[in-house]
């Protein structure tokens, strides 16, 4: 009658037969995570929407002004928006986690946490596809649009080396939110320093470099974006691509390694 | 021994409300004691000091002839981003704190809070401006001293109150964003997309479109804010400001405290 605890029978859970949570599993989680909440879900409708609006507002000016009606004119009309609100869904994809206080449950069911991590950034890739994949389709109907109005054939310049840098600058914004997001660890702080990073670091690098030869060819080394507005004409040369590597490395890489260290050690609250 | 029919009132009918002054004490401490918005004041003062120390070895090194607008000029590119920020949050944070609850049951009109707190703002965008101006006067003291050349002020007190209404303007606007949505990142977000998206599709329009170039001061409020970055505004700017003011300031704020006044304390 030794039902005691402790007396040789252990009363241990044996989950090693178990088999863990499927990787595929964790990206449908963390992707739903990403839509079905409240801040995502308006997020991503305000990309769309925002990225409509642009192009129908680009196309009443094109066919007035009779401007540039190119595929790739229509949908840098659209990539602006969602350079602007992709970063930050990449941030959300983790800050939430910490904001929302989901963290615990999250790291419960799965203790491996860099496997969250991929999941998340795996669905942050996902819905840049899907953000880009809306702006080329809408992009398309509005060329077709245009040329009726116009009465011209459409015209479908863009090409792969546009389209290449269109998908890698959408894809590094993007990362470059989570990166930072992973770092910080906190929503608003997060978008406080991407949006400094996007919007003011440009400027005061340029500055520096038309003042000082020094910093004039160390700037392209570290300026991250200008090396990525080159992406547009490929092909680049070899130097061009180091350029992207090293600032790559700087602004990307490093806040990345960091934000997944804090990550792995960072307590659950 | 009739207890129970005796009233279980309470009567603070005599207790005298809480003084507006106490208000904005509290609201002030509030900006500066949470640990977001302690990390922000610090940023703001490191990143300002950063920006005023670069400037001071470029100029320097480049023999280049800065004025006094100049680094009042540079010290805006940190505090004109940052300062908003703190804008956003005085409001957002009383929702996503989840302080709301004791704020209002303490001071249950609202609008009183509300008014507080954009009295607690105006403090801190005064005390920014001011050690920005002594902080510029100081490196524009310094560049004399260092450079040998003559120390150009300009119309300096003009300046300073340009500033001082781009600092305001910058914290009344994200104050508006953030009572609009009630949400940090929502009212950050759209604080720098006015800051940085409109404008520039405004700009976009107005080149292409010239009745809408005309059209553009009037509405564009950001943009018209550069003449007082730069120290150039004059005669109708005033006015175009004013008017793009109401468009961006005044109506928004206006809907932000209907809806704070009736928004669920949760």
């Amino acid at each position: 009658m030794s039902t005691v605890p402790g007396s040789g029978s252990p009363f241990t859970l044996d989950v090693s037969g178990t088999p863990g949570i499927p990787f595929l599993r964790l990206f449908q989680v963390e992707l739903r995570k990403s839509v079905d909440t409240r801040a995502g879900r308006w997020l991503v409708g305000v990309t769309v929407g925002v990225a409509l609006l642009a192009e129908v507002i680009y196309l009443i000016v094109a066919v007035n002004k009779d401007l540039d009606g190119s595929y790739g004119s229509f949908v840098a009309a659209s990539a602006f928006v969602s350079s602007f609100l992709l970063p930050i869904l990449g941030i959300m994809v983790v800050s939430s986690e910490w904001s929302q206080r989901t963290a615990m449950t999250t790291f419960a069911l799965e203790p491996r946490r860099m496997r969250i991590v991929w999941a998340k950034m795996l669905a942050g890739v996902s819905l840049t596809a899907f953000v880009l994949a809306f702006a080329l389709v809408v992009g398309l109907a509005f060329v077709l649009l245009f040329s009726v109005f116009q009465g011209n054939s459409p015209d479908w310049t863009f090409g792969w080396s546009g389209f290449a840098g269109f998908v890698m600058n959408q894809t590094f914004s993007m990362l470059g939110g989570f990166a930072l997001a992973a770092l910080l660890l906190n929503t608003p702080a997060a978008i406080v320093v991407y949006v400094a990073y996007k919007y003011v670091l440009p400027g005061l690098l340029a500055l520096g470099a038309a003042l000082m030869a020094w910093f004039n060819s160390l700037q392209p080394w570290i300026d991250f974006q200008a090396a990525q507005s080159e992406l547009y004409d490929m092909p680049l040369t070899a130097a061009q691509w180091w350029h992207l590597v090293v600032s790559g490395l700087i602004w990307l890489v490093v806040p990345l390694a960091i934000g997944l260290w804090r990550i792995s050690r960072a307590e659950v609250k | 021994m009739s207890t129970a029919t005796a009233p279980m009132t309470l009567d603070v009918a005599g207790t005298p409300t809480v003084p507006f002054g106490r208000l904005v004490r509290v609201e002030l401490r509030k900006l500066a004691d949470t640990r977001a918005g302690r990390w922000l004041l610090i940023s703001i003062a490191a990143l300002t000091l950063l920006v005023l120390i670069i400037q001071m070895a470029v100029v320097l090194g480049q023999g280049l002839h800065p004025k006094y607008i100049d680094f009042l000029q540079g010290m805006n590119t940190t505090t004109g981003i940052l300062l908003p920020v703190l804008g956003v949050l005085s409001i957002t944070s009383e929702w996503s704190q989840r302080t709301a609850m004791v704020t209002f049951t303490l001071e249950p009109s609202r609008v009183r809070v509300v008014v507080a707190k954009l009295v607690g703002l105006l403090v801190i965008s005064v005390v920014a401006l001011a050690a920005g101006a002594i902080l510029g006067a100081l490196a524009n003291v310094l560049y004399g001293a260092f450079s040998g050349n003559t120390v150009v002020w300009g119309s300096a007190g003009k300046f300073v109150v340009y500033y001082l209404l781009l600092y305001l303007f910058g914290m009344a606007v994200a104050f508006a964003f953030g009572a609009l949505v009630l949400n940090s990142p929502a009212g950050i977000v759209l604080y720098f997309a006015y800051q940085f998206i409109i404008p520039t599709i405004l700009s976009i329009a107005a080149a292409l479109m010239s009745w809408f170039n005309s059209l553009q001061p009037w509405i564009d409020f950001n943009t018209d804010q550069n003449s007082l970055i730069d120290g150039t505004i004059h005669g109708l700017l005033w006015v175009k400001m004013a008017v793009a003011g109401v468009v961006w300031l005044v109506v928004p704020l206006a809907i932000g405290i209907w809806r704070i006044r009736r928004a669920e304390v949760k």
